[in-house]
């Protein structure tokens, strides 16, 4: 169920400015990976690059072995690697139920002319169910008739949570679940976070800006600044690593 | 003021707006449900129209074949267009688009051997010749009428076209509540969300351009039959803005708005014939032509400002963003 996500040598430059520039990391299988860095650091772009949304100029993207890094994104997704988006993207004029059955694999109603097949009927039957159960996970069940559109920003990251776990993913990248998310709904959403690891056995790849969230909840921590990975390890190796408090705070800072 | 009163008029009217109805809904499944920006509709209908006149009068084709092989090469075409065009950014792929109808347009106007040229399809055939590509489908008018019991021809022609268009808006409204229309649906509100989620976008938004295309093309072969004739000259790019007035007046994202939008326009587009009362009448006929142009631009103006939504839109779906 867990999946290896390897990166080698990634490169991606917009013009001149080279966002990601040379990054080698390696996510362990069930495990959650915080992937933290200052604003520039270019862990969206390496997000963009691994999901398949960009494609790298160099360098290459393992999943399980298997080289993803030409691929579409939407067959980097039905490989068993989803991603979710920075900014919620919940679409708005559809019901909060329909967002999360859309993302139901491998339904043959998909197909044109198959919806009038049985198999995609009871596929439909399961796939509703099983959106209704992520749904009451979240305790977004009561809206599931309602446009997503009208879903606050926090409720819109929880049901664009529950959406990429109808995908079935093996490895989740999450670009920033805190953001946005009220804090006494922070607590809540983390548990969820970590019951992916524990009970379902997903491999977890996550930016975040929440320090505090990031080392509690991660394995293993790896840092990048100016498009590469500077330092990596556990929190608390992380934590105390000065390359890691210069990237954050300025190479020339006073130690009081 | 005697054409206002006489059915025959309103039949031809009616006629039209069932054109425009298929017409249109192609389009309302390309932007209405898929998000395409599509401002060349009118190629496809083109396209449609001529494969079906050439193959009859050229190739000495019965219409009952010619005409679904019309329909098959505007989807074709379609597909062709939308394999290199719908990796663009949508805005971009509009401007390809309306080239594509300019081109077809230009096509037909020069290539004389193939379409008849500027004369329209009444080249089509020998030098010296009058060419015509309906005599098999009066044929089976008349025998329609007949059955029917109806006197006027347009009467017939009404009931066909309107019975094809329920047909295929039913098809339509069928296939847009399968999950398949789901999938094109969140493709219209984000096509990186969708593709996030294991969509394949290109191979959906190649199938609503090839489908909408295909409609374009059963609307070319219905407006050949019922005009006996056409050239370049009917497949302007104002006819594609005809079908997005339709669309916009109806309600986007809907089936069923389809054909009253084409209805009001229609409507709108035949009842301003009528504008002869003063101060319009001191006008000549001429100049009447244009403030009827302009009557319409500003009554749909004002539809549009009152529902915004269109007639048979959702307002609360518009106002979320």
């Amino acid at each position: 169920m867990s999946a290896r996500l390897e990166v080698l040598e990634l490169v991606r430059a917009f013009g001149g400015v080279r966002a990601v520039d040379g990054a080698t990391l390696d996510v362990e299988p069930g495990s959650i990976t915080g992937l933290i860095g200052p604003n520039g650091a270019g862990k969206s772009t390496l997000f963009n690059c691994v999901s398949g949304f960009l494609r790298p100029h160099s360098g290459r993207v393992f999943l399980d072995g298997k080289r993803i890094d030409r691929r579409a994104p939407h067959r980097i997704a039905r490989a068993g690697l989803v991603r979710t988006f920075q900014t919620p993207r919940s679409l708005t004029r559809m019901t909060v139920l329909e967002n999360v059955v859309l993302a139901a694999p491998r339904h043959d109603g998909e197909r044109l002319g198959g919806a009038l097949a049985r198999r995609a009927r009871r596929r439909e039957r399961e796939a509703r169910s099983r959106a209704v159960e992520l749904l009451e996970l979240v305790r977004l069940d009561g809206h599931a008739d309602a446009l997503a559109g009208t879903l606050s920003g926090g409720e819109r990251k929880l049901l664009d949570l529950v959406r990429v776990l109808m995908v079935e993913p093996r490895i989740l990248l999450l670009d920033e679940p805190m953001a946005g998310v009220s804090p006494t709904l922070r607590p809540e959403l983390l548990e969820h976070i970590l019951a992916l690891r524990d009970r379902d056995g997903v491999t977890l790849l996550i930016v975040e800006h929440d320090l505090d969230f990031v080392m509690r909840a991660s394995d293993h921590v790896i840092v990048m600044n100016n498009g590469r990975v500077i330092a990596q390890g556990s929190p608390d190796e992380v934590r105390v690593d000065e390359r890691v408090v210069d990237a954050y705070l300025g190479a020339h800072h006073e130690v009081a | 003021m005697s054409a206002l009163a006489s059915g025959g008029f309103w039949a031809f009217v009616a006629v039209v707006a069932g054109v425009y109805t298929i017409f249109a809904l192609g389009l309302q499944l390309q932007f209405g449900f898929a998000g395409l920006l599509n401002f060349g509709q009118v190629a496809f209908m083109a396209i449609g129209a001529y494969t079906m006149a050439i193959l009859v009068v050229k190739e000495g084709w019965s219409t009952w074949l010619a005409a679904p092989l019309g329909v098959a090469v505007a989807a074709a075409a379609g597909l062709l267009l939308g394999l290199p065009a719908l990796r663009l950014r949508a805005d971009y792929f509009a401007i390809v688009t309306i080239a594509f109808s300019e081109i077809v347009r230009y096509v037909a106007t020069n290539q004389d051997s193939l379409t008849g040229g500027s004369q329209g399809t009444i080249a089509l055939g020998k030098v010296g010749q009058a060419a015509q590509y309906n005599g098999q489908w009066e044929r089976f008018q008349t025998r329609f009428q007949g059955w029917l019991g109806v006197s006027s021809k347009d009467v017939a022609m009404l009931v066909i076209v309107w019975g094809a268009a329920i047909v295929l808006l039913a098809l339509v409204w069928l296939a847009v509540r399968t999950p398949w229309g789901r999938v094109l649906r969140a493709i219209r509100e984000d096509e990186d969300t969708a593709a996030s989620l294991g969509k394949n976008v290109l191979a959906y938004k190649l199938q609503a351009l090839a489908i909408g295309s295909g409609l374009a093309g059963v609307a070319g072969c219905f407006y050949a039959w019922q005009f006996s004739f056409f050239s370049p000259d009917d497949f302007q790019p104002l006819l594609t803005f005809f079908a997005w007035m339709i669309v916009i007046l109806g309600g986007l994202g809907r089936v069923w708005s389809v054909p009253v939008g084409a209805a009001v326009f229609g409507f709108l587009f035949a009842g301003t014939r009528f504008l002869d009362f003063p101060p319009l009448s001191y006008l000549s006929g001429a100049d009447r032509a244009y403030v009827r142009l302009i009557v319409i631009g500003l009554v749909i103006i004002g539809l549009v400002l009152a529902r915004p939504q269109g007639i048979l839109g959702k307002r609360d779906e518009m106002v979320l963003e």
